[in-house]
């Protein structure tokens, strides 16, 4: 299976489907429509890309989080929830806890941040803090010399993906806090590697069991089998500068992937491919 | 020559006399006025600093190779309040070569061995990647030439390493060669010597 550049979304400057200076994340919610956070809103566009509407954060989101007919957005110190059209249901106010939500995994009343400020992971059950999660394997917390924690749902298995940039690795935990297993090393010869100082720095379960990661300098992503072997890699559609590219996936298989330098939404389609 | 003509000559002798005179000492006076000045580097300018230019094949080493003294007065300075204390450091491994049996990049980007690496804390034996690093310039060993600050460079590293003047290594040259040799004019005269962007650490105020 290799990836195959469709379709960019989005864009820096003045129109309605456009981000006038930053695109953090993105996420598809279950009827298989883009959502953007940047700026200071949320953008959907339908399935075939097309801008369909905006709605405003309370602060600058950071992430974002489809489940259902529920949308969240990951701030500095909060958590909105918002319906499909917008509005705003509750926030997780927890500014003495949660630093810059990062990353956001949600299934049924679980909710998962990651915190880059503080570099660790909390969960909340119904919006009430229950853990932070890593702590054992990591008691350091987790490294990102990148400047993000990326985390991505893997709903089947009720565990979550986190991209370990300083440790070159994909962790994956169960939603209550275990470690289940990693996969991942650093290396420049073999593209199934790791390099530089800190990648991968963002990851998304894909379907069919597929992970998808982005790495930094240079901008690429790569796709391994759920148990961490390398498939395929895609090179070339990002600016030179583009770090931190959040990713999501359809439940039609295609990934959307974000460039901040461009402000825009790269779509890729999954082939099959004879090997 | 009749005397008309002869007080003419004189006159424009004269003229053209003083206007040398008046001409060299201003020029004295505007080289000793700048003598002491200091020189500073532009980082939006300096190719081994400015961001969008990546690559070890770009690296420009004239602060290292122009500078009248033998060990130049440019250096690498690592902010480290900016620095990521990464396990695996750009600016110190050489991210693309092999890889070694203890899981790190056999060769160093400096080729002066200048910066130093240390482990923060203790070794965590379980997972050894599971440690921050910190990373020291040798000031007696760096000669500026940039390769470090390549690489530490967003997006690959987090810029915590750029290239300063040392103006107490300075010997404040009236025309500087690195300048002159400065492919970016990137080295700028910036007048008498300006307070440091940033107190080091340790120093009050």
């Amino acid at each position: 299976m290799k990836l195959r550049h469709i379709q960019t979304l989005s864009g820096k400057g003045e129109r309605p489907e456009q981000f006038h200076v930053r695109l953090a994340g993105v996420a598809v919610d279950s009827e298989n429509c883009v959502l953007a956070v940047g700026d200071r809103e949320v953008k959907r566009f339908n399935p075939d890309g097309r801008f369909d509407t905006s709605f405003p954060t309370p602060d600058a989101g950071w992430s974002v989080a489809a489940e259902g007919e529920s949308i969240w957005v990951g701030m500095q110190g909060k958590i909105s929830h918002f319906d499909r059209q917008g509005k705003l249901l509750n926030t997780i106010d927890d500014a003495s806890r949660l630093g810059m939500v990062s990353g956001l995994a949600v299934k049924g009343s679980v909710l998962v941040a990651a915190d880059t400020t503080h570099r660790t992971i909390h969960s909340y059950h119904d919006a009430i803090w229950q853990r932070e999660i890593g702590r054992e394997a990591n008691t350091r917390g987790f490294m990102i010399p990148n400047g993000v924690l990326d985390i991505s749902l893997e709903a089947a298995s009720d565990t979550f993906l986190v991209a370990h940039s300083q440790k070159h690795r994909v962790e994956r935990y169960r939603l209550t806090g275990e470690l289940v297993d990693k996969f991942g090393r650093f290396g420049a010869e073999n593209p199934a590697d790791f390099g530089g100082c800190c990648n991968p720095t963002n990851v998304s379960a894909l379907p069919a069991g597929f992970i998808a990661v982005s790495e930094k300098a240079p901008p690429l992503l790569k796709v391994y089998t759920a148990d961490g072997k390398f498939v395929s890699q895609m090179v070339g559609v990002f600016d030179l500068n583009a770090k931190n590219i959040d990713l999501a996936a359809d439940r039609r298989g295609r990934l959307y992937a974000t460039d901040p330098v461009r402000c825009t939404i790269e779509v890729f389609e999954q082939q099959a491919t004879s090997t | 020559m009749s005397d008309t003509n002869r007080r003419e000559f004189l006159q424009r002798t004269g003229q053209a006399a003083c206007a040398v005179a008046l001409g060299s000492t201003a020029i004295v006076l505007g080289r000793r006025a700048c003598a002491g000045d200091s020189w500073a580097i532009a980082p939006n300018k300096c190719i081994n600093i400015r961001l969008g230019v990546t690559g070890a094949d770009k690296v420009c080493e004239a602060c290292a190779t122009s500078c009248v003294l033998p060990l130049s007065a440019v250096r690498a300075v690592n902010e480290h309040s900016l620095c990521g204390r990464c396990c695996i450091c750009p600016a110190y491994f050489d991210v693309r070569s092999s890889m070694g049996p203890d899981g790190l990049p056999t060769k160093k980007v400096c080729p002066r061995d200048a910066i130093k690496r240390t482990v923060i804390g203790d070794v965590d034996a379980n997972d050894p990647l599971n440690n921050f690093y910190e990373y020291t310039i040798d000031e007696e060993l760096c000669n500026g030439c940039g390769r470090c600050v390549m690489e530490c460079k967003d997006p690959a590293g987090l810029g915590s390493i750029r290239l300063e003047v040392r103006y107490d290594r300075c010997l404040h040259c009236n025309q500087c060669t690195i300048a002159t040799h400065c492919p970016e004019d990137a080295y700028t005269r910036v007048g008498p010597q300006p307070r440091p962007a940033i107190a080091l650490e340790g120093e009050a105020g």
